[in-house]
């Protein structure tokens, strides 16, 4: 029993850990100290915690602390969670828009649409692709099982047809889950959390200048060289950026 | 002054009562003589019109008829039409239009005069001017017509097709691009007055359309000869086609139900004229962001604020004014984005169109509202409209000065300044945060990441392919053959030897015998897949013979199944010694069985 109770109280020390990031977080933020809110709500994030809300809420820290890149930056994380976050979507909005008329906004001329299949694989959740793939592959197992007890008659027809559609929608989805996974491993995308930062030609301080990037603005990242990582635009000009200038939606 | 007041009204009634009848008996406006064609031969009929056009609603008192010198008159016919109009100075007004129409025929070759007509309207008369008409002999045809004025320099009609009476389509611009003008007219031939007409116009699927001119009470007769013969033409209508689409369009035919001099009680004569094929190019690619299809041909902008100082928190009006040649009413409100103001776009707009020329051109002026974001001297434009220029065939932009606004105080602190003032400004805030009542982690967040994930995908297969092999197993299992017959002799063999050891314990020798004797039968049974149950020993010998058992192992089966029988039935004679020995046998015998590989009957019988 001794041992059951020590076992319990170490299981639950991280729980009661963020419980208490939080807790202090949200004091923090309603006696406008936004510094330790964003402090006590990246402990909680570092700690698992990243949930839409809270990803949210960072966000509206940074706004509130006048780190615009930074609050674009949790509000994307946050969309990325839960597409259909009314309220951060409004407030990824007005960020954006009070960056474009404090700091610049910046215009990718040229810059392509996101392919269809990128689209596609973006236009569900990825938690209900994942319960849609888990669902549909158990319902398309379970329904050959049957039919394999079936021989003939009415039921074995809806069998037939249920086997079929799960099958199918199955594959869809796994299909989307896929390049989901694909795109998350493959493509780097950033936001750019300085408030201006000069893109350069190579990765040295000293090198040719490029044109001046502002809070907010989507890039993809593509390697790192000597604290300097290499970026592309929306309309593939590539470049250098310092480090710290852009961060990771998926760290 | 209560008196002077009534009186006002009265007055103005009075002087709009007077007005009216001024109007009402105001003077002829157009009293003309006119013959077509003015040379032909004397095989060709001529046809006078007389008109006689009066501003309101009295018509003429008298008319005399001009002196028709060596013209006789074949036929005469009166037409009479009323048509409201509007005059900028003098109001709505009715027009009434009187034709007389003679048909002639020259009595000699020559140059014929016709003498003055003359028209009494209210008391005063009006007389015309007296005409010179141009005879040739019988069989010569005149060198050509003079083209009608409202007509412009089309293509001729095909001789082939000309009918005493036809219509005769033509464009100014077969080939073009899309949005681009092309002029159709739909021209009436008739060598014989046209009396009435009903035109049914078509369908304009694929174009924007203009119309340029349509006749209104009367048509306007011009001259023209095809095929050596001359025609009276009328223009039945001319318009401005835009087309809306690439390839091959057609412009459907006009059909024209018409009454003419040569068919006067008749049915109407039912024309139509040819289909036109227009080839459409699309506007070439590269069209720049925010291209409005609607703006092809050639255009100007030009942009006016009305204030060029105001304090924040106030906006202005920003009229932009799109001007130039073209489908300027399908043209769309211009998206404008102007740096440092949040744009209103106007719901509405004034347009000036002039449709009376070759050329669709005119203007649309738009009102924007403009509110300050910033304070300062902010700049407005020059604002860039694009277009396609039919004339370069490429894209250009309209382009209108540069403006600037100056922006008195700060927008962003009016929300501060608020409350001080009455106005109550409330900026754009962002929503607040969320509360997060629960504590339990998200499952499915990185679920796709972990081990269980690709566990609980690969399970559902997992179990199925399971399902499979348990099937084929078992499957295998019920199979009869060779094996599983002797794998079942086995199992049986070895229950009856475990129930023969208990009867030996429990000293019972007649049910051990006959367990053993059981044992043997179905173990031989089951070797030889036939029953041996009801067969004498005799013949259960000659069939173990056959089936290729050796000699020795059938003495040997038969003896102990003798022994057996003969146990049964004199069982006291069988102690537990005898059973045990008797056991140990029958297990020998069974091994030997198996040993053996007896023939299938098809090979007995081979």
């Amino acid at each position: 029993v001794k041992r059951l109770l020590i076992l319990i109280a170490l299981l639950g020390l991280p729980l009661t850990a963020r419980a208490d990031d939080l807790a202090d977080a949200e004091k923090a933020y309603a006696a406008q100290k936004y510094d330790a809110a964003i402090a006590a709500y990246e402990r909680a994030v570092a700690a698992g915690r990243g949930d839409e809300s809270v990803l949210y809420n960072l966000g509206n820290a940074y706004y509130r602390a006048g780190k615009l890149g930074k609050a674009i930056l949790n509000y994307e994380r946050a969309l990325r969670k839960d597409a259909d976050l009314v309220d951060a979507q409004y407030n990824l909005t007005v960020a954006r828009e009070v960056v474009a008329d404090k700091l610049g906004k910046d215009t990718i001329k040229g810059a392509e649409a996101r392919p269809l299949w990128v689209r596609a694989v973006h236009a569900v959740p990825l938690t209900v692709l994942v319960l849609a793939v888990l669902l549909l592959d158990l319902a398309f197992f379970a329904l050959l099982i049957a039919l394999r007890y079936v021989p003939t008659g009415f039921l074995r027809t809806g069998l037939v047809v249920g086997t079929i559609f799960a099958g199918v929608v199955g594959l869809t989805f796994g299909g989307l889950l896929a390049g989901r996974l694909w795109y998350g491993a493959n493509v780097r995308e950033s936001i750019v959390v300085a408030d201006e930062v000069v893109m350069r030609e190579l990765p040295d301080p000293q090198s040719r200048e490029m044109p001046k990037l502002h809070a907010g603005l989507a890039v993809e990242v593509l390697r790192e060289s000597q604290g300097f990582w290499r970026i592309r635009l929306g309309n593939n000009v590539e470049g250098w950026v310092p480090k710290d200038s852009v961060e990771l939606l998926t760290p | 002054v209560r008196r002077a007041a009534f009186l006002v009204p009265i007055a103005t009634f009075a002087l709009l009562l007077v007005a009216g009848v001024r109007a009402a008996s105001a003077a002829p406006v157009d009293f003309t003589l006119t013959v077509t064609p003015q040379t032909g031969s004397l095989d060709d009929d001529f046809v006078a019109t007389l008109q006689i056009a009066i501003t309101g609603v009295n018509g003429a008192e008298r008319v005399w008829e001009p002196d028709w010198g060596d013209f006789q008159v074949m036929d005469r016919r009166n037409q009479q039409s009323s048509q409201w109009s509007y005059d900028p100075q003098r109001g709505q007004e009715i027009r009434s239009v009187e034709m007389r129409r003679y048909l002639l025929k020259a009595r000699r070759a020559g140059k014929l005069r016709i003498g003055e007509a003359k028209v009494r309207v209210n008391g005063k008369e009006y007389t015309t001017r007296p005409l010179v008409v141009e005879v040739l002999p019988s069989g010569q045809a005149p060198s050509g017509g003079t083209p009608d004025p409202t007509t412009p320099q089309y293509a001729p009609p095909d001789p082939s097709m000309a009918t005493n009476t036809f219509l005769h389509v033509v464009v100014d611009k077969p080939r073009l691009r899309v949005g681009e003008q092309a002029t159709v007219t739909w021209i009436a031939y008739t060598r014989a007055e046209i009396l009435r007409y009903e035109p049914k116009l078509p369908r304009f699927d694929d174009f924007w359309v203009e119309t340029i001119y349509e006749p209104q009470a009367y048509l306007q007769y011009g001259e023209d000869v095809v095929g050596g013969r001359t025609y009276k033409t009328a223009v039945l209508s001319r318009k401005a086609l835009f087309p809306t689409r690439a390839g091959k369009v057609t412009v459907p035919p006009l059909r024209v139900d018409m009454q003419t001099t040569g068919n006067p009680f008749g049915a109407p004569l039912k024309l139509a004229s040819k289909e036109l094929t227009l080839e459409v190019e699309a506007l070439p690619p590269g069209a720049p962001p925010g291209f409005d299809p609607g703006l092809v041909g050639q255009w100007t902008a030009e942009a006016s604020i009305d204030r060029d100082n105001l304090p924040a928190g106030e906006s202005l009006e920003l009229t932009l004014t799109l001007r130039g040649e073209g489908a300027i009413r399908r043209s769309k409100v211009p998206r404008l984005s102007i740096p440092g103001f949040e744009v209103f776009a106007p719901l509405d707009f004034s347009e000036k169109v002039e449709t009376s020329g070759d050329v669709i051109r005119g203007e649309r002026k738009f009102a924007y509202v403009l509110s300050p974001q910033k304070g300062g001297t902010l700049p407005i434009g020059p604002l860039e409209i694009s277009y396609f220029n039919s004339a370069t065939g490429r894209y250009d932009s309209a382009r209108t000065d540069l403006l600037s606004v100056k922006v008195v105080g700060d927008p962003g602190t009016l929300a501060g300044a608020s409350a001080d003032s009455e106005d109550n400004v409330i900026t754009r805030e962002i929503r607040p945060p969320h509360e997060i009542g629960t504590l339990a982690p998200r499952f499915f967040d990185d679920f796709h990441r972990s081990r269980l994930f690709l566990v609980a995908l690969l399970a559902p297969g997992l179990a199925f392919l399971g399902v499979v092999f348990l099937d084929v197993v078992r499957e295998r299992l019920h199979r009869e053959t060779p094996r599983a017959r002797l794998r079942r002799a086995r199992g049986r063999a070895r229950r009856r030897q475990k129930m023969a050891e208990v009867h030996i314990r429990g000293n019972r020798p007649r049910k051990f015998f006959d367990e053993m004797a059981r044992m043997l039968s179905e173990h031989i049974e089951e070797r030889i897949g036939q029953p041996v149950a009801a067969l004498t020993r005799d013949q259960l010998g000659r069939l173990l013979d056959e089936r290729g058992f050796p000699p020795e192992l059938v003495q040997e089966l038969i003896g102990e199944l003798e022994r057996c029988d003969f146990a049964r039935f004199a069982p006291s004679a069988a102690g537990p010694g005898e059973m045990k020995s008797a056991l140990r046998r029958a297990q020998d015998l069974l091994r030997a069985i198996e040993k053996v590989r007896p023939l299938a009957e098809d090979e007995v019988n081979a």
